[in-house]
């Protein structure tokens, strides 16, 4: 409301330009018919800016509800593509989970019950009984709307560090080997921790798929690092040693449905998503790659909710 | 066992590598035992291995076909036990099995006493 009043006096300001300040001196009756057509003018200004300002905001909510679908469908995705290495990783604790609980059956059975033994294997029940909560908590945050999910002071290594839980087999199933620095003593950021999670998942498994072509037998590297830039901006790079891409390639990569990879393998959403949701952190996204060599993608995040300008 | 026979477990979860070990050594085994592949590989060069079970999916760039070439070359006619947590690992365990695997057990594993006894009876 308070726009359109703005709005309204701005419009009332324009009518009344010098130049046509000289038909109020010429002629009091022209005078008369100018301020009433002009009313009347402004008033179906007035109306059809209203009317541009309803459709604008309509257009804006749907953008949003497709961009949040948008962001929805790619996290789908990207499950769906993790779907096998999360199972995994909860099949390595519950292996030893079900084999422990026999050997305590076995030896209950036996009438060899030792206490000593007994309570090693019930330990490692407890331990892996919470790796394998830790997994499908994450799992259960990923997948979840981010609607009912608050805007908070997070630190940036946790959701790295979260990202890695589901990734890091399938890094090291391709042989990636993962050089993590995190600077431990960072400020915590004002940021959303699903949204801040589904950035990195996205990075890592697009790092991931960049080293399937490579067949050279280089030593495949990821390095990611955390630091603080200039007091109030928090900096992390995400670095691989793949293929990298040409000028081309890498000028499209964050349109939506832009994809190299091959047919039902990526969406062409990933890093579309990635670059709304850093811009949702009010931060930015630069990307350097060299063909043959690699790709380095470094996010750069104000420490505070709003900023009125960003350093460069 | 006439003979302690030898087993050799190689699995990147350490903890899975020690209830197995408890487990053979309860069978009467020597075990030796190992989280990577590669100093699984020194293993086989250095002993006389009778049974090898192995993970086929494991970090460090060494897998459990890497292993299992070793174990052919440098233990010719040890047995060897695949296993595979990993819903993705179907060709590897096809080629695994192909290039040579006696069996192929899938985790977790559905009874450990059954699981064990299995491996046990490719050596008695």
């Amino acid at each position: 409301m308070l726009r359109n009043q703005t709005y309204l006096h701005n419009l009332k300001d324009l009518a009344y330009e010098p130049g046509e300040a000289k038909l109020q001196e010429s002629s009091h009756e022209n005078d008369l018919i100018f301020e009433k057509t002009s009313d009347n003018h402004i008033e179906q200004l007035i109306q059809q800016n209203h009317c541009l300002q309803q459709a604008l905001e309509e257009a804006d909510d749907k953008l949003k509800e497709t961009q949040a679908q948008l962001a929805q469908a790619g996290k789908l995705a990207t499950l769906g593509t993790l779907g096998a290495e999360v199972a995994h990783e909860l099949n390595n604790p519950l292996t030893v989970v079900s084999a422990e609980a026999d050997e305590i059956i076995e030896a209950l059975g036996n009438g060899n019950f030792d206490k000593e033994f007994a309570a090693i294997s019930a330990k490692n029940i407890k331990k892996y009984a919470e790796r394998m909560r830790v997994i499908i908590d994450h799992i259960g945050r990923y997948s979840r709307d981010d609607k009912n999910s608050a805007w908070e002071r997070v630190n940036i290594n946790r959701p790295i560090n979260d990202s890695l839980i589901l990734l890091k087999s399938q890094l090291a199933d391709s042989g990636i080997s993962i050089e993590l620095t995190l600077n431990e003593n960072l400020p915590a950021m004002w940021g959303h921790t699903n949204k801040l999670e589904s950035i990195f998942q996205n990075l890592l498994t697009n790092a991931a798929d960049a080293f399937g072509c490579i067949k050279d037998g280089r030593t495949k590297k990821l390095l990611i690092s955390s630091s603080l830039e200039n007091t109030n901006r928090i900096l992390v790079k995400i670095k691989d040693n793949a293929g990298g891409m040409s000028k081309e390639i890498k000028s499209n990569i964050f349109e939506s449905f832009f994809t190299t990879k091959a047919a039902g393998k990526g969406t062409g959403l990933g890093l579309a998503i990635v670059q709304n949701l850093v811009k949702e952190h009010r931060g930015i996204i630069h990307v350097d790659s060299q063909e043959g060599r690699g790709t380095e993608f470094t996010l750069n995040f104000p420490l505070e909710r709003r900023i009125t300008h960003i350093e460069k | 066992m006439d003979k302690q026979k030898k087993i050799l477990i190689i699995d990147d979860e350490e903890t899975i590598v020690d209830i197995l070990k408890r487990r053979f050594e309860r069978l009467g085994f020597m075990v030796y035992s190992e989280c990577d592949g590669a100093p699984a590989i020194e293993v086989l060069k250095k002993e006389m291995i009778d049974l090898v079970v192995c993970d086929v999916k494991m970090p460090n760039g060494i897998s459990g076909s890497d292993v299992l070439k070793a174990s052919q070359t440098y233990n010719p006619g040890t047995k060897f036990v695949a296993m595979s947590g990993h819903l993705n690992s179907h060709e590897s365990v096809e080629s695994i099995m192909k290039d040579g695997a006696s069996v192929f057990i899938k985790k977790p594993f559905p009874c450990l006493t059954e699981v064990t006894r299995k491996i046990a009876s490719l050596v008695a």
